[in-house]
């Protein structure tokens, strides 16, 4: 952490820096105007034809093009950064330069920069070249990714082999490409586990020895382990993740094998070890195509381009050499490390390989000359292993005591500093999230890229199942134990919904028998008010009627002749109207009765609307309590589902050891 | 070649003449003290003589065991292995308990270990503290040992330069971490398994469970293994720095001397290594045994010694850094011996004690004849002239040869032959550094010291601490012959104290008790020599610069200066060289006397008490250490004035014994027994034809009659020289003056221009002939007076002056057995 402070300070100094003198740096930085000069007063003591410390002469720019003993020291594609000429007179790097001075003073470091920046100009004629397209351009591909969800450990075996009460020294790592699962090697057994909840997936059994080399398929369905026993067997076994499946086992070394691959498509199988022979198989029959004889020391790394085109092998004497699969004939000698080469990582797109040596580099190897694009000063003491992620990012290890992870130029992204030993193997997860790295004493620590502080811990030397299985049933009986307060905690919410339920329901209900009471009331008006519209348009009839009938009657009077018959006539009349008139009274004080009863009726609604009103008001509180006591119910029911399908799991996990421990 | 076949016949003759006379003289010398055998005694009245080793036993831990030998010494002087006779007890089996030769340990106390034979009872005490401790396994003291003494770092396995198989060990375990590195870290997944230690491959190779160059090492159930094993188990930690195990500062090998009689006979060894924090620890499993003489005395693993032809051993045990040995004497059963009596100087009750032990006579003294020319020859490097032989022949006193040594000894022809022994040894020579005026003052400056009698203390303390110009202050050139820090600290080593010290460059001696640590320390002391131009551009200043370190090569860091085997001086504001040429000449000094004693003896007595006289270390040690001791303390005790240890030396009947050997001498050749028969070196041989012939030579630089032994540039030299053996002077190594023959030598002085024109050249026989008016036989007696110190026998007269007779020429017949004597062997060698 620290470290990557100091980085980014002293990147912030530099662009400070190269702010501040921006007015003074010419348009055009050359090497005859301006840097020569400056090599002239600092550097031309030793770096000159005559001298040629390191292998080194700036006095020409052509000799300064070619480089010194460790390569080229300036690149015409203006990184700055990637310049180890740069490197060392900016005290990035060691030996710093010139030695046992102070730095070049500012404005001749600006001076540098910009040259380099500018495209490594020669003299005022020259002209920058053209942006060359970079190897380290990376193209990401996605080729080998398995159609369908990536293969998991589903019945992979969980007995652990061999238990040991500590691990052996991490001699290998790997991350499938596709899937959360991580895989790791131990005494007799290869671990695999989730990268995300590091929970044990499955156990390789591995009698053969140790693994000293995994790596998965192209597509994530297959593990393939090479290792063995030192000074006494190797060989190469290929495992079906999903079902942990030993499908074939390749090759009878006789020591144990550092370095395997197989090819994408899974018909090659390349191996090597300190029988310095690199033996490449055909993977279905197991025959040997190719017995090749080149490296002079220990082979420690093999591994096939994602292609499948090439496959390079890396010595212990600091040799790389690069071979088509296809026809076993050299490729490319890839020449520059000091030291021994442990690991070597392809990039996703085939165009760029990786080497970790002893001298404490990593270097960048671009894939049409062979030439090293970049050397990563990535840890002292020596780099272990370097491993890429899908963006093309690079992760390694190294007797630093750290895993650290890089971005696709080689700039220090993360450092992880874990336990005491030095780090002998990393790999990064298929997100890019999660870094893994194993050290000497056995520790493997699975490191969040993102949070620094969410490390855990994998053990190579998972405990017996017996004694695992006991954990789990413990966390079975634990969670179920968990289920029975929140089982209880639901009952009593519900009871809780039942009890808010019944207050609300009464005044629901007096509310209701009151709006009944208004409707009948209301009705009685209905029927009053219809009566007496009735009774309105009857009454005039009636009216006329009868005066009608008094208009005969006197008519009948008038005209009368006395006669009983006219009299009777008359009197009938008469009996007749009288009859009409008392039913029109009638009729009328019957009016008058309904407009009254009316009168009451509306009163009665009004006094009962404003109970109905009083009784409204309480309800909003019932009702709030009531979707409370809901509400905590229905959580408390979610918390029970969750618990039941947690507990179905561990018991399905319970079970499928179970089922393997018997 | 004129005659050629005469002369051959000659020289064929002359030589078979002088090695019969040898035999012949060796017939008589030889009965005399045989016969004088005296009576056996039986002594059996005395108790029996009886050591138990070693004389204190510690345990310090639940670990700890330790091996006890007993050895009887019979009257006679010859050892037993008595472990198997005597009964053993414990005073207090509470304490420890004991497993046949072994003691181990029960509970903290102190007792006794009871050895009794024939009424006889030794008790050895013995100390148990933390009996029921067991301390962690160390890497340095417990691992380490382990591979050692399995041998994984010698020079042939695991220790070479590149290591074997692709792994490295530092060469008999001189850099521990480093080896800790390697078979830890270097490879971390490879050589160690933590997890399943067993399977480790550094277990696997050990005891040959997997392919193995270099074999099974040990078994399974062996100690080593479980010492190993114990170590993995616990994590293959290293020491750690803040609290470092003890450091071994001695290491002890019992018994100290074993006198074994009858081949196969057996002695067992017991090695104990005594620690820095006191404690002691029982090697006798973990130390590499090696014997210098395995035909006498093999030694085994387990420490076991069988003897086998007679002769004398000396067996090792290699600890650690420390080396030491015991002195083996390997005698056939049923010797019949008895014993002569002793006489002579200091130097004789030493040599003849010796003898003693080996049950060999001495051969008997030589003639005045061959005393003269041999003495003559060692001390002045000439040869007695005829009138000297006629006088000290004719000489009737009783001490002529002492007075005959005294009288040599002030001639300046023997500080010569030692100004042309350091000479040698200084590299005296001209370079492209050195200029001839440089190399010439320097070798005047040496002769001067020797011609004034400057005890060589002084001279030595002269030169190194010498500062100015090669010129002013010749002694400087000492650092301008050689200008190499390390090499100069190694040639100081080498020349002033006999130590051989180069192994320690870069890894601790195997077979010595020096260091990275002492090597460096010792050099530190030269790291502050200053050099810039004189006005001359052939001269250089030499002057103490003040400053400057010496790296070591492992640690890369400067180490502070420190004495061969002594302490760190404090040299702050001081001449570096100042302090180390005080303690070097300093009396008290170890090295110092001894080994320029031992040079002196070495030139009269033909071999070195330490052969080679600048190759002392613990596993060459001196065929008789007490005399070795003796001479340097005589130096001391004579202020380093070396003509007075000439004398001694010269008196001793031991320089004086004849050549001729007897049955139980015969094979002697570091004993002293008889005297040994040397080649003159290159310089005195052609002094000697010179001297005899009367015909100088001129050499460059020198005025015409110069000897060889004059000569001061090393450079300057002659076929002659050259052919025979003159050093180079290219390194300060001894053995760079060889008197090995060679075919060149022979052809040399047969067909060679030195002999035959040196004759002709200085013309002598025709002048004695002509002028002096001799007799063919005179001329004859002549020659051989001159050249072989001894008159002609009746028969080599008979038949010289035959041949002589039958020639035309008389001078020139005469010339040729002249030339015949020069040519034959007797001449040729100091016997």
């Amino acid at each position: 952490m620290i470290s990557m402070r100091c980085v980014t300070t002293l990147l912030i100094l530099i662009s400070t820096v190269s702010a501040g003198f921006a007015e003074d740096v010419p348009a055009k930085v050359t090497f005859e105007e301006h840097v020569k000069p400056i090599f002239r007063q600092y550097c031309l003591n030793c770096h000159h034809q005559g001298d040629k410390k390191g292998g080194l002469a700036l006095d020409t720019f052509g000799s300064l093009m070619e480089g010194g003993g460790s390569g080229e020291i300036v690149f015409d594609d203006g990184d700055v950064e990637g310049s180890r000429l740069w490197q060392l007179v900016n005290h990035d790097d060691t030996p710093v330069m010139p030695p046992n001075q102070d730095k070049l003073p500012e404005d001749k470091l600006t001076l540098i920069r910009a040259w380099i920046e500018g495209g490594v100009l020669e003299n005022a004629g020259s002209k920058a070249s053209a942006k060359k397209k970079n190897a380290l351009e990376f193209v990401a591909s996605s080729s080998g990714k398995p159609e369908g969800p990536a293969a998991m450990p589903e019945t992979t075996p969980l007995q652990t082999p061999v238990v040991t009460s500590r691990a052996p020294a991490i001699s290998a790592i790997a991350a499938s490409p596709w899937a959360p699962l991580v895989a790791v090697s131990g005494q007799n057994q290869v671990v695999l586990y989730h990268s995300q909840s590091c929970e044990i997936l499955g156990i390789l059994p591995f009698p053969e020895g140790i693994a000293q080399d995994l790596k998965f398929s192209r597509d994530g369905a297959y593990l393939i382990v090479g290792g063995g026993r030192h000074s006494a067997q190797g060989l190469v076994a290929v495992f079906d993740v999903r079902t942990g499946e030993r499908v074939a086992t390749i090759g009878d070394e006789l020591d144990v094998v550092f370095g395997a691959d197989v090819n994408d498509s899974m018909s090659r199988v390349a191996l090597g070890g300190p029988q310095r022979m690199l033996r490449i198989f055909d993977a279905q029959s197991g025959e040997m195509l190719f017995d090749i004889k080149k490296h002079t020391d220990w082979i420690y790394a093999v591994s096939f381009s994602p292609d499948g085109v090439l496959v390079a092998s890396a010595d212990r004497a600091g040799g790389i050499s690069v071979w088509e699969t296809e026809t076993g004939r050299p490729y490319l000698d890839l020449v520059g490390h000091k030291g021994a080469v442990f690991s070597l990582a392809w990039r996703d797109d085939s165009n760029v390989l990786a080497s970790a040596s002893a001298d404490g580099t990593v270097k960048l190897w671009e894939l049409n000359d062979g030439k090293a694009i970049r050397t990563i000063n990535a840890h002292g003491g020596g780099v272990s292993s370097v491993a890429f992620d899908h963006q093309g990012r690079l992760a390694t290890a190294g007797a630093d005591n750290r895993a650290k992870l890089w971005d696709a130029s080689g700039k220090e992204l993360k450092s992880f500093a874990h336990g005491s030993e030095d780090m002998l193997e990393v790999a990064v997860t298929f997100d890019g999230k999660r870094v893994v790295a194993g050290n000497w004493s056995g520790e493997v620590f699975n490191c969040s890229v993102e949070d620094p502080k969410d490390v855990r811990t994998l053990a190579a030397n998972p405990k017996p199942a017996e004694e695992r299985i006991k954990a789990i049933q413990q966390s079975l009986t634990s969670a179920k134990e968990k289920l029975v307060p929140v089982m209880k905690e639901w009952e009593a919410a519900k009871s809780q919904v039942a009890a808010a339920t019944k207050p609300l329901a009464e005044l629901n209900q007096q509310i209701a028998s009151k709006e009944a009471q208004i409707q009948q009331h209301e009705a009685v008006i209905a029927q009053a008010v219809s009566t007496i519209e009735k009774a309105k348009s009857d009454l005039p009839k009636l009216t006329l009627a009868a005066r009608d009938l008094q208009d005969r009657m006197t008519a009948a009077r008038v005209a009368g002749k006395g006669d009983s018959a006219s009299l009777v006539a008359l009197a009938e009349l008469e009996e007749q109207l009288a009859g009409e008139l008392l039913a029109l009274a009638k009729r009328r004080k019957e009016q008058v009765a309904l407009a009254n009863k009316q009168a009451e009726a509306a009163k009665q609604i009004a006094s009962l609307r404003n109970e109905v009103a009083a009784l409204v008001e309480n309800r909003p509180p019932l009702e709030n309590a009531l979707k409370q006591a809901e509400d905590v119910a229905s959580k408390a029911e979610k918390k029970v589902e969750f618990g039941k399908t947690w507990t179905n799991q561990i018991q399905r996990k319970v079970d499928r050891y179970l089922a393997e421990i018997n | 070649m004129k005659r050629p076949h005469l002369r051959t016949t000659l020289s064929a003759m002359l030589l078979a003449s002088w090695l019969i006379g040898l035999t012949e003289t060796h017939g008589v010398r030889a009965a005399d003290p045989a016969t004088e055998s005296s009576e056996k005694s039986p002594g059996t009245s005395r108790p029996p003589e009886l050591a138990v080793y070693p004389p204190e036993i510690k345990l310090g831990s639940a670990r700890d065991v330790q091996s006890f030998v007993a050895v009887l010494r019979r009257d006679d002087g010859i050892t037993e292995d008595a472990s198997d006779r005597v009964i053993w007890k414990i005073a207090d089996p509470s304490k420890v308990a004991r497993d046949g030769f072994q003691l181990k340990p029960v509970a903290d106390g102190q007792t006794e270990l009871l050895a009794e034979y024939l009424g006889t009872t030794v008790k050895i005490p013995v100390t148990v503290t933390n009996a029921s401790t067991k301390p962690p396994i160390s890497f340095t003291n417990d691992v380490m040992p382990v591979l050692t003494r399995a041998s994984c770092n010698t020079g042939s396995c695991h220790g070479a330069a590149r290591g074997k198989d692709g792994f490295n060990l530092s060469l008999f375990g001189f850099d521990p971490k480093g080896d800790y590195d390697r078979i830890t870290r270097e490879i971390g997944f490879r050589r160690i398994n933590l997890a399943v230690p067993e399977q480790s491959l550094l277990m696997e190779k050990a005891v040959g469970k997997v392919a193995h160059t270099g074999g099974k090492l040990f078994g399974e159930d062996s100690d080593y293994y479980a010492t190993l094993l114990e170590w993995l188990r616990t994590g293959a930690k290293l020491d750690s720095e803040k609290t470092p195990p003890p450091t071994v500062d001695s290491v002890a090998l019992y018994p100290p001397q074993a006198v074994i009689e009858g081949e196969g006979t057996k002695q067992r060894f017991v090695a104990v290594a005594t620690y820095s924090d006191g404690s002691t620890r029982d090697i006798t499993r973990l130390a590499a045994f090696t014997s210098n003489n395995s035909g006498t005395a093999a030694i085994d693993n387990a420490g076991v010694v069988t003897a086998g032809r007679r002769g004398e051993a000396f067996v090792m045990a290699r600890f650690d850094t420390h080396t030491v040995g015991s002195q083996v004497l390997a005698l056939p059963a049923d010797l019949e011996y008895s014993p002569p009596e002793i006489t002579g100087n200091y130097i004789d009750q030493l040599v003849g004690k010796k003898l003693q032990q080996l049950r060999i006579i001495p051969s008997g003294k030589c003639s005045d004849e061959e005393f003269i020319r041999r003495v003559t020859l060692d001390i002045t490097g000439l040869l007695p002239t005829e009138e000297a032989y006629v006088k000290f022949l004719a000489d009737p006193a009783p001490d002529k040869r002492a007075a005959l040594i005294d009288q040599l000894l002030e001639s300046k022809e023997f500080s010569e032959i030692w100004a042309m022994k350091f000479a040698q040894l200084l590299m005296i020579k001209s370079s492209n550094q050195v200029s001839y005026k440089s190399a010439f003052l320097y070798a005047n400056w040496l002769t001067d010291k020797f011609a004034r009698n400057v005890p060589v203390d002084q001279m030595v303390r002269e030169l190194l601490t010498s500062t100015g110009g090669t010129f002013t202050s010749p002694g400087t050139n000492f650092y301008e012959i050689e200008r190499d820090t390390l090499k100069t600290a190694e040639n100081v080593a080498q020349v002033f104290m006999g130590i051989r010290t180069q192994c320690a460059q870069c890894h601790n001696h195997p077979f010595d008790r020096w260091t990275m640590d002492d090597y460096y320390g010792f050099a530190s002391f030269f790291s502050q020599i200053g050099r810039k131009g004189g006005e001359d551009y052939r001269e250089r200043i030499v002057y103490n610069r003040g400053g400057g370190e010496v790296n070591h090569l492992v640690t890369k860091k400067p180490v502070p200066p420190k004495f061969l085997g002594g302490e760190s001086p404090n040299t702050r504001g001081k001449d570096r060289r100042a302090v180390l040429a005080e303690w070097l000449t300093s009396p008290e000094n170890p090295f110092f006397a001894p080994s320029i004693a031992n040079r002196v003896w070495a030139h009269y007595m033909g071999v070195g008490l330490v052969d080679e006289v600048d190759d002392i270390r613990v596993s060459n040690p001196a065929s008789n250490p007490e005399l070795f001791e003796t001479l340097g303390k005589k130096l001391v005790e004579y202020e380093f004035d070396f003509r007075r240890l000439v004398r001694d030396i010269c008196n001793s009947d031991a320089y004086q014994r004849s050549s001729a050997t007897n049955e139980s001498n015969a094979h002697d050749l570091r004993n002293y027994s008889h005297a040994l028969i040397r080649r003159v070196p290159a310089e005195s041989l052609l002094d000697c034809i010179c001297q005899v012939t009367e015909a100088p030579d001129k050499f460059t630089g020198l005025p015409l009659g110069a000897r060889a032994v004059q000569i001061a540039d090393g450079r300057t030299s002659n076929y002659f020289l050259t052919t025979f053996g003159r050093a180079p002077r290219a390194t300060v190594c001894d053995c760079e003056a060889s008197t090995d023959p060679s075919l060149s030598q022979a052809l040399h002085l047969l067909n060679g221009n030195t002999t035959s024109r040196k004759i002709s050249q200085g013309n002598k026989v025709k002048n004695w002939i002509e002028q002096e008016k001799l007799t063919e036989q005179q001329v004859i007696e002549r020659i051989y007076v001159r050249c072989l110190s001894r008159r002609p026998t009746p028969s080599e007269i008979a038949k010289l002056t035959t041949s002589v007779s039958e020639a035309e020429n008389k001078v020139a017949a005469l010339e040729d057995v002249f030339w015949a004597v020069l040519n034959s062997r007797e001449f040729v060698f100091n016997h």
